[in-house]
């Protein structure tokens, strides 16, 4: 049995729990912004992206001591929220409550832009994004925006990585046939590395 | 992928970089705005926004339990009861179910094409094939399939309603990469729906032979 007098126990106790705020700051700054925009290029309606992402958050934060038991709580983050995500929009889909057309998606990604410039300037590519089937939106944002691996993405949608590759590959495919998306990729090449 | 794929993935990269720098209108105040508001909620409201959580995690995982019910069931033939899960699964949108459905419920169509005729099972034939093109749809929506893979599907139902109609309509073929075997999901697609044609040499694209009615799955 470990035998140590109370107040040292409190002290490592107040210790782990600083180290255990430090540690989810870091988190927290690593991928808030990271998570709330993801969630943006994700969905044609990004109040609900927004809400999902803050009480994700927030979940991370209540459950932080779980989470650092975790390989990557990044994935775990992304999964749990792509899952309501999905969930919340079928059931919006069911209900006509969401609007997924080219008017309704610039629309909204305009407002969202007016108060976050990494939006504004990327405005074109996440229109093409959300205009992509769901599944391979999803893959593409969860590899190139959440940064997650491709393997990762099968476990959190279930299916084989065959099947998220052949998501990325078709999708990839569909930007490709996008001509607005065409004329900022060739202006992007005119900017030197 | 191909060199375009692998530019265009180039570019997306790039695309995200600066996604985690926070806006200038929100630098240092971000987190402290966050602990904010995650120290005025009250126990209570702790304690349900967990609840709400933990019940989207909870009907994640019942999703996966009808999901996989669904695949033993249909692996041992009882294909009702496979659509039974399958549409549990897929009303909430889960993984590729959506599709799986709709192969489950046109090999019901298949099989009341070998049993005698009634009105009930002309009936159940019609229902079949109803939900299997809805579930196609969805699918096709959601892109589990491409269009060209949902024409396919969809001119085999209309010939399933019209089987005198197969026989004065073409095989239809698909191109598909030898080096990514066409999987919906954790397996391979049933193999009574699709089959390779050809030679086993590899070649860069193989041609996928589908059949487009019961005509050609009553000749194997």
């Amino acid at each position: 049995m470990n035998e140590s007098y109370p107040e040292e126990e409190a002290g490592h106790r107040e210790h782990e729990a600083r180290m255990s705020t430090a540690s989810f700051w870091k988190f927290f700054e690593k991928y808030d912004i990271r998570l709330r925009r993801y969630m943006i290029a994700r969905t044609a309606d990004s109040v609900l992206a927004e809400q999902i992402a803050i009480e994700t958050m927030m979940y991370a934060h209540d459950k932080w001591d779980d989470l650092l038991t975790m390989e990557r709580p990044d994935s775990w983050l992304f999964t749990v929220a792509t899952n309501k995500l999905n969930r919340r929009e079928a059931a919006y889909r069911k209900a006509n409550f969401l609007r997924e057309d080219l008017k309704s998606f610039e629309d909204d990604l305009k407002a969202v832009a007016a108060k976050d410039e990494w939006i504004e300037t990327r405005m074109e590519i996440i229109l093409a994004l959300r205009l992509l089937p769901r599944r391979q939106l999803e893959v593409i944002t969860l590899h190139f925006f959440a940064d997650q691996k491709l393997s990762d993405i099968a476990l959190g949608m279930n299916v084989s990585v065959g099947t998220v590759k052949q998501h990325l590959s078709r999708g990839l495919s569909r930007l490709q046939a996008d001509k607005r998306l065409q004329t900022v990729i060739d202006l992007t090449r005119r900017i030197p590395a | 992928m191909n060199s375009q794929e692998k530019e265009l993935a180039d570019f997306l990269r790039f695309t995200a970089v600066g996604i985690d720098q926070v806006p200038d209108a929100e630098a240092g105040s971000r987190y402290a705005q966050f602990v904010k508001a995650c120290k005025a909620r009250t126990e209570r409201q702790v304690l349900d926004q967990q609840a709400d959580m933990d019940a989207y995690a909870e009907a994640h995982d019942k999703d996966l339990a009808d999901y996989e019910r669904a695949e033993r069931a249909e692996a041992s033939g009882e294909l009702h009861t496979a659509a039974e899960w399958y549409r549990k699964a897929a009303d909430n949108d889960f993984a590729d179910s959506a599709l799986r459905l709709a192969d489950v419920l046109e090999r019901i169509a298949a099989r009341h094409l070998t049993i005698p005729s009634s009105r009930a099972a002309a009936g159940e034939l019609h229902l079949a094939i109803e939900e299997a093109s809805k579930s196609y749809i969805a699918a096709l929506v959601a892109g589990d399939i491409s269009l060209d893979e949902w024409e396919i599907h969809n001119e085999r139902l209309i010939n399933y309603l019209d089987p005198s109609r197969a026989s004065t309509r073409p095989v239809l073929t698909i191109a598909a990469s030898v080096d990514e075997p066409k999987t919906h999901g954790s397996k391979s697609r049933p193999e009574s729906l699709y089959f390779i044609s050809g030679d086993d040499k590899p070649s860069p694209h193989k041609t996928e032979r589908i059949d487009t009615g019961p005509d050609q799955q009553s000749k194997r």
